[in-house]
Formats: structure tokens, C-alpha cells, sequence
């Protein structure tokens, strides 16, 4: 058996008010390293050393604080310096992987390499062809999710990598029991990006585990360009319409903060957010007649869970019908696309692709200006 | 027998109460999240006029329902408790030892978590209200049918008793199993149905909690001769001609509807059933139900009211789940109890 030194969490003791902010991903760097660009995440870094590279997540789960993981990523372990050998080693390219969030098979996807996974969690959820395909004849399994994973499934399919995310503290113990199986583990922790280009831009992180770098660069470039050309044509508008976003539960409202990811999406698609004054990055938990009195007349409504028609909103609660937005046909859902089981492409693929999420936004907003579009996510509830 | 100072007395506490009532009742929509001024609600409340128009919805879609709700989930809460304090001759007894809230939170759980893999939390949501009332219903039913069955064959009270606290635990412990095999999202649905909530309860769904909550009181008001008879024992009340096995039924059946249909709509809503019976003893320093009763009704309603208004934290955007609130103010309250017991029980 061979033995393997897996992990080093790395706690810097500085207080560190908001996610990985003050991390200084330049920092630590030496003659014979080269930092790559990353440019809109704030979540990793990846350097390059001579024969291996090492990758940093920070705080990788919300409340963490001064939280580091590091992986040294090699061709041949043997010729990683001395001085990184405590770091957990995995060797690349990898070639059986299994990912626990359908967000890290449209990372795979992007860089095709759909065909080196071997496990999910939960197949009900993913849309993605090629995956399903596989299952199908058997090549893909699912191991469970979170407290529930299948341990022994897990070891006996020997994967090379298994992607898996950070809820809170509670994760890092079934992260170091995989560990303690040798089982190469790492955290990838998108979702607590705060811009749509941060949450895309995680493709490098996970491509620089299939030395795919170079494909990632360029593809992720192609949106970036997209993207922002998309957000220029928005600078100018003055009309900018009132919307809202989600439903209640009971008598509380989430809505996503003022500075979220969400709230970016309309920002960029020349919206006015309600809430936009809010300075926070997660949701609010809003009483119910707050929501209502500044959002009764917005002009428009969308993201509203997995509603089909206006019917399944006024089931939720029948007050929700003296919403403007609802009497005047405005209301969009963005669970366009989905699979047989109702798992909602817009959380999967739609992480690669904010260029499309956007152009969907300005068109439900802006209707005229792109006169021929079919929205792709978005759909019109009625 | 009462004194004619006595009566008095007790009129200037009805009297007291009742205005305090109304005055709490107008308070809570008054006080909110959003600030309406005062005569912006009156204007409201008796013209249907505004000044803005989402303040017309909120007084009349959201305070107005959550308000009643308030009151009769108080007064209903308080009188089933008073109830079963009195039957089971304990300080400690409320409308739940029955095992009517587990009854109904096995119903919900087997609803919300046990068929989770047949729909997501949201569809759960889109369901609306009335799949987890009837659930609700249909657990704490069940639970109610079994503690009735028994009750026919048994004569020990305190062997029902114990009996309603382990089909209690029994349903808990199913639901724990539940709560062990489901999902993050559905869990959370559920916690947040245990937590209670009176404002999910929407017009129509008053015109079914109403009429229950009438009913249930106007049984337990007809019961005040057996429940004073009662507190004298049950050797006692039966020298009195009180058939005791249908006066328990009878006090049971009012006291499910009470706690059976608060729990469905609001969810499992906590020691205001204990401690408000020992208030209004204290209060009305009477042990004569034709006082505890109305008695109960008026201070239940007052302190549900008044843990609503703190749980909407006025001036803040957020709300509190309302049972912290009840528990936060009952809890001084039952600690008094067993501090003072002694006292108490010669009340009893």
C-alpha cells in the first residue's frame, strides 16, 4: 500500500471579514513560479512551477474564514520539490472522475471531457447528454450526496478525482473521510462567486486537473468577449424596468442581496433590481409584506422556483396575485430547459454559460433590441 | 360561592382584558415591517380607501387574517390546555400531551419528507397550504382516534396520560427517522413548518379555522360543570352523576379540535396552552371554570397577539418564527410554575 500524504489546511491567522477578499493571490510566488490570470474568480489561484502547478481554494464555504486548501498538481508526483511534498499530490491528467454538483459536469463539459466521469450524485438532476448517455449503459453510477455518500460504492469504482463542494464546516469531515480512503479529493466552490464571469471562470480551475488549460483559456475567453459586449449594449439604456425575484415561504421573502450574483445578472441586462440599494452578497430573508409593498408594482417578475404557470404562483399564497407584474404578463421562469425529471439545465449548464443567461435577461427587459431572439433558459409564464 | 366583591372584581378583569384585546388587536396592524401611518389604517379599515394601494393588501391580506389568526390560535391553544390541566389534574399538562402535535407532525413529515423523492420543496410549496393541513388532520387524528379507543377500556386518567406521551414519542420517533433520510431543502421545509407561522393562513382557510375553533369552544364551555366537578376528583364528580368516561370523551373531542386544527394551520405552537391556564388562575384567583375559561380565551388571545407583534420586529425587514416568541415568553412563565408549585397546585 502505498502511502500518501494528502492534505495541508493552511489557517492564516489574519481576520478576514468577507470571502477569500483578503487573500493576495500573488503573493508566495518565487523565481521559478508564474502565476496564471485569473481575473474575475476570487475563490482560487493556480501557479506554475516548473514540473507541477498548485492550486488554492479559499474559504471554500460560507462563514468560512482564513479556510485554505492547496493541491499540488503533477504528471509525475516524483518530481514535485521537497518542499511541496506535504501538499496533497494529484496526478494529472485525470481520467476517472466523480463529481458530486451538476455545476462541475458543465465545468467538464466546456472542456470536453464528459467521458471521464464515473459517478454523480444524483442523475435526476443532470441534464447533460453524454452523461446521461453513459449512465444509461451502466459507465456512470451515483455514490449519494453529502452525509449519505456511498463510501464503499466510491472505493471499489477508484476514481482518480472526486469534485465535491463545500456547505459549511460539517463538510470537511466526509472530505478527510474520503481522504483517509486515498482517495484524491478536492473542493470546488463556484457557487460562492459573486459575478457570473467568477462562477464561468472556475472551468480553469477544474481543467487544470485534465491539463486542458490551454482549451479553457480560449473558450472562457469567447464568453468573456460575448458577455461583456452584451453588457455595453445595456450602459446606455435609461429605461431601465423594476423587477423581482423569487416567491415566499410562509412569511418570509429570500431575495437575493444587492451585491449577489443574481442581482449582478440584472444590473448587466439594464434592469433595476428592487433591492439594489442592499449591500449584502447572499439572500435576505425579507418579511413578506416588505417584499410586497416595494415590489407590488414592479414591472417585471422572474426566477420563481419550478413554477410552469401563473396558477402555481397564486397556489403558493393567493395574495401574490395583486402583483402588477402578474396581471400584466410579465413573468418569466428560468426552467426553460429541463430533463425528464424536472432538473433545471439553468443551474448546470448555465454556469458556462452567463453569455446566454444575459442575453435572455435583456431580451425579457428589452425586448426590441435583439427584434428575432428565442430566449433559451427563460421562458414566458402565463 | 362568590362573593359579591368578588364579582365585581372579576368584571373589572373582563373589562380590563377585553379593552386590552382590542387595543393589541389594532396595534398588531398597526405595527410592521412596512410603515403605514395610523389614520392611513383607519381610512383602510373603514372605507377600503388608501392613499397608496399595496397598503390596501397589506392591512386587509396580511394583518387583518394574521391578526384573527392570532387571536384564535390563542384562545384555542389556552382553553385546550386549561382543559387538559384540569382532566389530568397536572400544572405541567397542555394541549399537546395528547400526542396531537407529534400526531400532526408525523402526518406532515410523512408528507414532506417521506415522499420527497416524488417532488421537489418547491412543488411542495406550489401545493399551497392545504396539503399539509389535511395531513396534519389525518396524523394528529390518528392519534386522537387511539388515545379515544383507549379511553373507553381504561380507567386510570394518569395511564392516559403516560399513554399520550408515549404515542408521542412513538410518532417522533418516526419522524426523526424521516428527518434522517431526507434532502437539505426538504428538511428545512418541514423545520420551518415546526416553527409555526400565523400568517400563512389566507381568508378562505378562516372560514374552515373559524367555525372549528367556534365549535371547540362552545363544547368546552358546555363542559364547565364536568371540568369543576373534576377538579375535586373523579370519585368525587362521579357521586355528582358525572359519567366520567363521556365526560373525558367529550373534553378530549373538544380539545383535538382545538390544538388539532391550530396545528394544522399554524403548525405546533408552544406553551401558550401551559402557561396561560396559569395566568388567568392567578389573575381571576379562581379555580371556577365559568371564569377560566372566558378567562383563557381573553389572555390567550392577548399574549398570541403580542407575540406576533414581536415577531414581526417592527421597524426591521425580517420576521421571527413565532414560536421562539411564545416560547421566549412562556418559558418565565412556566419556571414561576414550578418554582411556586406548591401554590399553584392548591390552586388546582
Amino acid at each position: 500500500m502505498h502511502k500518501l500524504i494528502f492534505f495541508l489546511i493552511v489557517i492564516v491567522f489574519f481576520s478576514c471579514s468577507n470571502h477569500s477578499d483578503n487573500y493576495d493571490n500573488t503573493k508566495n510566488l518565487t523565481s521559478d513560479t508564474v502565476s496564471t490570470s485569473v481575473k474575475y474568480a476570487k475563490g482560487f489561484s493556480i501557479t506554475y512551477h516548473n514540473n507541477f502547478r498548485i492550486l488554492k481554494v479559499f474559504n471554500p464555504w460560507q462563514g468560512a474564514c482564513n479556510v485554505q486548501y492547496q493541491y499540488v498538481l503533477a504528471d509525475n508526483p516524483k518530481k514535485v520539490l521537497k518542499k511541496y511534498s506535504k501538499i496533497q499530490i494529484i496526478k494529472t491528467p485525470v481520467k476517472k472522475v466523480v463529481c458530486l454538483s451538476t455545476t462541475h459536469i458543465a465545468f467538464i463539459d466546456f472542456i470536453d471531457e464528459t467521458n471521464s466521469i464515473i459517478g454523480v450524485s444524483n442523475i435526476k438532476f443532470i441534464n447533460n447528454k453524454n452523461v446521461n448517455k453513459l449512465y444509461q449503459k451502466n459507465k456512470i453510477v451515483e455514490v449519494g450526496y453529502d452525509q449519505n455518500l456511498n463510501y464503499e460504492l466510491i472505493i471499489s469504482l477508484k476514481p482518480d478525482l472526486i469534485i465535491t463542494y463545500g456547505v459549511d464546516n460539517k463538510s470537511v469531515s466526509y472530505i478527510n473521510k474520503l481522504k483517509e480512503f486515498g482517495i484524491p479529493v478536492i473542493i470546488n466552490a463556484e457557487y460562492l462567486e459573486h459575478e457570473p464571469l467568477a462562477k464561468a471562470e472556475w472551468v480553469k480551475f477544474i481543467a487544470a486537473f485534465y491539463n486542458k488549460s490551454d482549451l479553457a483559456n480560449k473558450k472562457f475567453d469567447i464568453v468573456v468577449n460575448e458577455y461583456n459586449k452584451l453588457k455595453h449594449i445595456t450602459d446606455t439604456i435609461t429605461q431601465k424596468p423594476s423587477v423581482i425575484t423569487g416567491l415566499p415561504w410562509k412569511d418570509t421573502w429570500y431575495v437575493p442581496g444587492g451585491k449577489s450574483f443574481a442581482a449582478q445578472f440584472l444590473y448587466d441586462a439594464g434592469a433595476n433590481y428592487l433591492f439594489s440599494d442592499d449591500a449584502s452578497r447572499e439572500s435576505l430573508a425579507l418579511d413578506i409584506e416588505t417584499v410586497f409593498a416595494k415590489a407590488q408594482k414592479a414591472d417585471y417578475w422572474i426566477n420563481i422556483g419550478t413554477a410552469n404557470k401563473i396558477d402555481d404562483i397564486i397556489n403558493v399564497d393567493i395574495r401574490l396575485k395583486n402583483f402588477y407584474a402578474l396581471s400584466n404578463k410579465n413573468v418569466y421562469n428560468n426552467n426553460a430547459v429541463f430533463n425528464k425529471y424536472g432538473g433545471n439545465d439553468y443551474w448546470e449548464s448555465g454556469i458556462v454559460n452567463p453569455q446566454i443567461i444575459l442575453k435572455d435577461l435583456i431580451h425579457i427587459f428589452h425586448p426590441d433590441i435583439f427584434s428575432d431572439y428565442n430566449l433559451y433558459y427563460y421562458k414566458k409564464i402565463y | 360561592m362568590l362573593t359579591k366583591k368578588n364579582k365585581s372584581k372579576h368584571i373589572t378583569f373582563f373589562t380590563i382584558l377585553i379593552l386590552l384585546l382590542i387595543v393589541l388587536f389594532f396595534l398588531d396592524l398597526v405595527l410592521g415591517s412596512v410603515k403605514i401611518p395610523v389614520n392611513e389604517i383607519l381610512n383602510i379599515l373603514t372605507k377600503s380607501e388608501s392613499s397608496r394601494q399595496e397598503w390596501i393588501t397589506i392591512v386587509i391580506d396580511f394583518r387583518l387574517p394574521k391578526a384573527i389568526t392570532a387571536i384564535i390560535a390563542g384562545a384555542a391553544l389556552s382553553v385546550s390546555g386549561l382543559q387538559m390541566q384540569t382532566i389530568f389534574r397536572n400544572p405541567l399538562a397542555g394541549p399537546y400531551v395528547l400526542g396531537i402535535s407529534s400526531g400532526a407532525s408525523l402526518g406532515v413529515a410523512i408528507l414532506v419528507l417521506g415522499f420527497s423523492s416524488f417532488f421537489t420543496a418547491n412543488q411542495l410549496n406550489f401545493m399551497g397550504n392545504w396539503a399539509v393541513v389535511v395531513s396534519a388532520c389525518i396524523g394528529s387524528g390518528l392519534i386522537l382516534f387511539l388515545i379515544l379507543a383507549l379511553s373507553f377500556r381504561i380507567k386510570d386518567i394518569m395511564t392516559i396520560l403516560i399513554l399520550g406521551i408515549l404515542f408521542g414519542s412513538a410518532a417522533t420517533a418516526v419522524v426523526s427517522i424521516l428527518q434522517y433520510f431526507s434532502n437539505e431543502s426538504m428538511l428545512k421545509a418541514f423545520i420551518v413548518w415546526t416553527m409555526g407561522s400565523l400568517g400563512s393562513v389566507s381568508r378562505s382557510q378562516l372560514n374552515i379555522l373559524l367555525p372549528s375553533v367556534i365549535l371547540g369552544l362552545v363544547i368546552s364551555l358546555a363542559s364547565t360543570k364536568i371540568l369543576n366537578a373534576m377538579l375535586l376528583g373523579e370519585s368525587y364528580a362521579k357521586s355528582m352523576g358525572v359519567n366520567i368516561k363521556l365526560s373525558r370523551i367529550l373534553v378530549f373531542i373538544s380539545t383535538s379540535i382545538l390544538a388539532g386544527t391550530i396545528t394544522a394551520f399554524c403548525g405546533p405552537i408552544g406553551f401558550i396552552g401551559i402557561a396561560v391556564p396559569h395566568l388567568t388562575r392567578i389573575i381571576f384567583k379562581t379555580t371556577n371554570h365559568n371564569f377560566l375559561i372566558p378567562g383563557s380565551i381573553l389572555i390567550g388571545s392577548i399574549i398570541m397577539l403580542l407575540s406576533d407583534i414581536i415577531s414581526r420586529m417592527p421597524g426591521y425587514n425580517t420576521t421571527l418564527p413565532i414560536n421562539s416568541v411564545t416560547a421566549l415568553l412562556g418559558i418565565p412563565i412556566v419556571i414561576f410554575i414550578i418554582v411556586r408549585k406548591h401554590k399553584l397546585s392548591s390552586l388546582m
